[in-house]
């Protein structure tokens, strides 16, 4: 009995220190995702601390893919983090996004403030366009080369533009939106989205209430064939071949 | 001799249903130990999500098994063979009742232990101790939005609970006796008696939501709904006194129905 008792004593200490020896990998992602309120200001997440930014209109942060993080007071149990907890993004260069506002890394917080402050300057004109052949479909920044910004730039300076209501909104087959941004892309600003309709181009801004549609001339359809390479051709790259395989089976004619 | 009633019930209780709860706690171990080998792999996600899928099976069929037992149980010791020998006892037929009733609720409050038990030893260690804050957390919360009377609410939904408990007992004792009437297929005629029973109620309660919904509709419901956000504590205190008070009186029933049919209405086999 006495030997019994001690084999069981042992597992059971055996036990108890492998069970406070191991950790867990869900307790340990919740934890990094979770963040505290120090004051209605600033924000304490993997111990590094996050102060609101001034609001901007032309500070954008990109949200970086990774999983939400939660905001909570500071006595708010981990496990509670997601019931109880704001969520916010976690964006480039630092910034936290949530709702309307901006936080940001209290080492780059000066400099940031400094740069809202002084004003945009655009280093170059970029649009987002997702990389689907990668594994997690990545989102990335195309930057028009100079001679590809000249023709936009060209377009915009020459053609005459037809000015269209908004209810006249112009069906198309592929729109993208040209920013102009900073190299960091921490600071945008719209500036002319490129329409593709029946494989003729143009832009498209905005003046107010209206919209201002400059045809691209055909001696420049190839420079905005470079610009838009990474527009999705045809169904074909989103749904594969054999999709459309099956249409061509059918003899309409025949029927 | 009620006494030894209960001692051989309890023993009888600790034969079948013991091993069933040892083996939960082993379960629980097991999947505590597995989680040492925590990784990304495949693998390890397909065996730690069947370790936690036959742990919650374990902790339904733990509970649930008990209530099976309790329910054979009666029936073999009262209506079956068995009984010839139980009605020779000088126990009274609410005693017989009692005896059972009472073991086989405290086995079912040990089952229940037995389960958050298992749930502690899964969870055993960091998670554990979170586990503790959050409920810690939440029941602070509760307080300071009850004024106080958290302790209170949870003493009276903690006895409601074991009320409903005995008449959940009770309604399949109940439904035993009654199917005991019959010559043939007894428990065939238990389950048939249970079935009916649940055709009646869910006709009732569709004739109560029926009427409630018409008669709803010419009460002031806004200045029903006001007086209820302004005396919230007080409903709450209304709602679980009550549902305490109906649930009782139902056991009541139950056990009245046994009782007549163990003394008046006895058909062994």
């Amino acid at each position: 009995m006495k030997r019994r008792m001690r084999i069981l004593a042992l597992v059971l200490a055996v036990f108890c220190l492998c069970a406070t020896l191991s950790g867990c990998k869900y307790l340990d992602n919740m934890r990094a995702n979770h963040a505290k309120w120090i004051d209605v200001q600033t924000i304490l997440w993997n111990d590094t601390e996050y102060k609101l930014l001034p609001k901007s209109d032309e500070l954008r942060p990109i949200y970086d893919n990774y999983d939400n993080i939660y905001v909570t007071e500071t006595d708010v149990p981990v496990l509670l983090s997601r019931l109880m907890g704001e969520w916010m993004e976690p964006c480039n260069e630092g910034l936290l996004l949530k709702g309307d506002n901006i936080y940001c890394r209290a080492d780059k917080y000066d400099e940031i403030v400094k740069r809202i402050q002084e004003g945009f300057v655009p280093d170059g004109c970029y649009y987002p366009y997702v990389d689907y052949e990668s594994e997690y479909w990545d989102t990335l920044y195309y930057e028009l080369k100079t001679d590809e910004l000249e023709a936009v730039e060209n377009v915009l300076a020459t053609v005459q533009g037809e000015v269209l209501p908004e209810i006249a909104y112009p069906t198309y087959d592929y729109l993208i939106e040209l920013e102009l941004c900073t190299k960091d892309l921490l600071f945008s600003q719209h500036y002319v989205d490129i329409f593709v309709i029946n494989d003729s181009y143009y832009l498209v801004d905005y003046v107010e209430d209206d919209m201002v549609m400059y045809e691209v001339p055909d001696d420049m359809n190839d420079i905005f064939g470079k610009i838009t390479k990474f527009l999705v051709e045809s169904e074909d790259d989103y749904w594969g071949k054999d999709y459309w395989d099956e249409e061509e089976d059918l003899d309409v004619e025949g029927l | 001799m009620v006494r030894k009633l209960f001692k051989h019930e309890i023993l009888a209780y600790l034969r079948a249903v013991l091993p069933i709860q040892m083996i939960l706690i082993v379960v629980a171990a097991a999947g505590r130990v597995l989680q040492i080998f925590e990784s990304d792999h495949i693998i390890y996600d397909i065996i730690f999500g069947s370790a936690v899928f036959a742990f919650v099976v374990g902790c339904i069929g733990c509970v649930v098994y008990n209530l099976v037992f309790a329910v054979i149980r009666f029936y073999k010791n009262l209506f079956s063979g068995e009984g010839y020998l139980s009605f020779t006892l000088p126990v009274t037929p609410t005693q017989h009742i009692l005896v059972k009733l009472l073991t086989a609720f405290l086995f079912q409050m040990i089952s229940v232990v037995i389960v958050l038990v298992s749930i502690s030893i899964i969870t055993a260690g960091d998670m554990f101790t979170e586990i503790m804050k959050a409920i810690g957390y939440m029941v602070s919360e509760a307080q300071s939005v009850t004024k106080g009377q958290l302790v209170f609410y949870i003493l009276e939904f903690v006895l409601w609970l074991m009320v409903s408990s005995l008449t959940q007992i009770l309604l399949y004792y109940t439904c035993v006796a009654i199917g005991q009437l019959f010559r043939k297929n007894r428990v065939l005629a238990a389950v048939g008696t249970y079935v009916v029973y649940y055709f009646i109620m869910q006709i009732l309660y569709t004739i109560f939501i029926a009427v409630f919904s018409v008669v709803s509709s010419r009460l002031p419901m806004e200045e029903i709904a006001l007086y209820i956000a302004g005396h919230y504590l007080e409903i709450i205190h209304w709602v679980l006194c009550g549902g305490f008070i109906l649930t009782a009186i139902t056991a009541g029933v139950y056990f009245l129905i046994t009782h007549i049919m163990i003394n008046k209405k006895l058909n062994l086999e």
